[in-house]
């Protein structure tokens, strides 16, 4: 049996420093590490790998979660990738866990800190055709035919059985924080070795993936001003008058 | 509108609370400008436990027919995504909204791979490029720094899912007697998933509004917080909360906001001794005015509010109030 965590190398460092870890996992991710490696204990058969795509930095993450205690890491990366949108990234994983033998589960966070769509994982399990669970909370009962678990979705709070292999998102609780690093897995991880995947071993043409594949196209940015335009102002009559215009 | 226009804007609800009727109305508003442009016809698809209190609603406005997704006992994790891909994939439309909702998003995503189209998560706004005459999804990004706008390559089946929080609702209502049609999942198919026990939780949705005023830990005392709330009812806001006001025991859980709670996208954020932890503002990317009134001169959030009133918290709160009282309601 294995279990796949699919997380994602930020790399912006002000966001990966929310928690002054100097680690480039957001806290979404680290949910999501924490589930599996939850998941890991009640099997001793329970295979774990980490898979990301991303630039060669993102075997930092990668060398990071295998110090917490997963088994072993894949890394994602082709110059050709850059540009993916969410439905090319989640057919570039899905091709890449569909090599892996016996998967029965695949955790991920429940969005990305910087594009915050949330959309990866669902289209993950749409591109495998497996079930999909969003916001799970906690496994109740784990085996090789299903699994049960508890989820919040919008208003409900939901006891759910499902078939494997699926998909799970993992609800972000301060109450579950992740375990410490173990002494084993901080020395396995600075010499273990990081599989690398490209396109080609894949066997996805340049015109599937990246910018050429992506189905959506940012036409522009553009910077919002804030803060800036204004200084900070002592309580005033007019300053409040301005404001009660601004709700009229 | 008349009815030989085909439906080529789509407006999926997910209604599983009252409160979502609200958002909804005004995202079909957007639609209906949106369609006037392309010349079309909208067509309003509901499923959810509230779709008949929303139903009733929306049949007071200028509609052809609301389709209804019947609930499959059988199957309730993916009939309303098999209903979905046989009607878009009948229709082909030119856009397909989604009003957002976790529900929503992830029968999006699952759409968005089926039918192998673009889409386009937490929209704030929506336009019709002049020139191509496709849909400009505006989003925020990069902590709400920088606003995108995203085109679908194709021009069939454009996919957004919005918070229409900012959108105003225009519809008016009108003598008009729309059909209901009630869809069905047509073929039997056995779910991989069932639902051994479903509870409702308290969410504090009270989020999804144009104006939201958030309680820091700035506020200090219950009294303060009451002076703030009534303020909040005044002009009809909905309420939130920084982690640092709950753990103080000021605010209940359910109106937390930011990494471990909601998100919000309304018109203006008043924020009451909110610090401006950047744990809390991730939730407030899509925010379009910020208010922060704080007693601390060096908080952080003055570096990113629009207004930064600086000075005593009960002293703006009453001020506030005042003027509201003196001027009348404005919900």
């Amino acid at each position: 049996m294995k279990v796949i965590v699919c997380l994602k190398h930020l790399i912006n460092e002000r966001l990966s420093q929310l928690d002054n870890t100097y680690s480039n996992l957001s806290a979404y991710d680290k949910a999501a590490l924490e589930m599996t490696l939850k998941i890991q204990q009640m099997d001793d058969y329970m295979q774990t790998s980490v898979v990301t795509m991303g630039e060669e930095a993102a075997c930092k993450t990668l060398r990071e979660a295998i110090a917490y205690g997963i088994d072993d890491a894949i890394l994602i990366s082709d110059r050709k990738l850059s540009g993916s949108d969410t439905m090319v990234t989640s057919f570039v994983l899905a091709r890449a866990i569909q090599k892996i033998d016996a998967v029965k589960l695949i955790v991920c966070g429940m969005e990305s800190l910087d594009g915050s769509t949330g959309q990866v994982g669902p289209s993950i399990a749409a591109q495998l055709e497996i079930p999909i669970i969003t916001g799970v909370r906690k496994i109740l009962e784990f085996n090789n035919q299903y699994m049960i678990c508890e989820r919040k979705i919008d208003n409900m709070l939901q006891t759910i059985k499902v078939e494997l292999p699926a998909v799970i998102t993992v609800l972000l609780e301060e109450k579950y924080p992740i375990r410490l690093k173990t002494i084993q897995g901080i020395k396995r991880s600075a010499n273990c070795e990081i599989k690398r995947l490209n396109i080609n071993d894949l066997n996805i043409s340049q015109s599937e993936c990246g910018l050429a594949g992506s189905a959506t196209l940012v036409k522009n940015t553009e910077i919002i001003e804030k803060g800036t335009s204004r200084n900070i102002e002592n309580i005033s009559d007019t300053l409040i008058e301005e404001i009660v215009a601004l709700i009229k | 509108m008349s009815f030989n226009l085909s439906e080529r804007v789509i407006v999926i609800g997910n209604v599983f609370d009252e409160t979502c009727l609200e958002p909804l109305l005004k995202l079909v508003s957007k639609s209906f400008e949106l369609a006037d442009k392309m010349k079309s016809n909208v067509g309003v698809y509901i499923y959810g436990t509230k779709a008949e209190y929303v139903i009733s609603h929306l049949r007071q406005y200028n509609l052809d027919t609301i389709y209804l997704l019947a609930p499959d006992i059988n199957n309730p994790f993916d009939s309303e995504f098999r209903i979905l891909e046989r009607e878009l994939q009948m229709k082909m439309p030119d856009i397909v909204l989604f009003l957002a909702s976790e529900q929503n998003k992830i029968l999006a995503s699952r759409l968005g791979v089926m039918l192998r189209t673009g889409l386009t998560a937490d929209c704030i706004d929506l336009e019709i490029d002049p020139l191509t005459n496709k849909l400009l999804q505006i989003r925020p990004a990069f902590q709400g720094n920088l606003l995108a706008k995203i085109e679908c390559k194709r021009e069939k089946m454009q996919m957004a899912i919005v918070n229409p929080e900012q959108f105003c609702n225009k519809l008016i209502p009108k003598q008009s007697n729309p059909k209901i049609q009630m869809l069905h999942l047509n073929e039997k198919q056995l779910s991989k998933c069932s639902l051994l026990e479903s509870t409702l939780i308290m969410t504090g949705n009270s989020t999804q509004k144009k104006y939201i005023v958030t309680i820091g830990r700035g506020v200090s005392s219950i009294e303060n917080r009451d002076l703030i709330l009534r303020f909040a009812k005044k002009i009809g806001a909905g309420i939130g909360a920084t982690r640092a006001a709950v753990a103080m025991g000021l605010m209940d859980e359910k109106y937390q906001i930011g990494l471990t709670g909601k998100k919000i996208s309304c018109n203006i954020n008043f924020m009451f001794g909110v610090s401006g932890a950047i744990q809390h503002m991730i939730g407030l990317q899509s925010v379009k005015t910020l208010i922060a009134i704080n007693n601390d001169k060096e908080a952080p959030v003055f570096h990113t509010a629009d207004y930064g009133i600086y000075g005593d918290i009960r002293v703006a709160a009453d001020l506030l109030l005042k003027k509201f009282e003196s001027t009348g309601e404005y919900i």
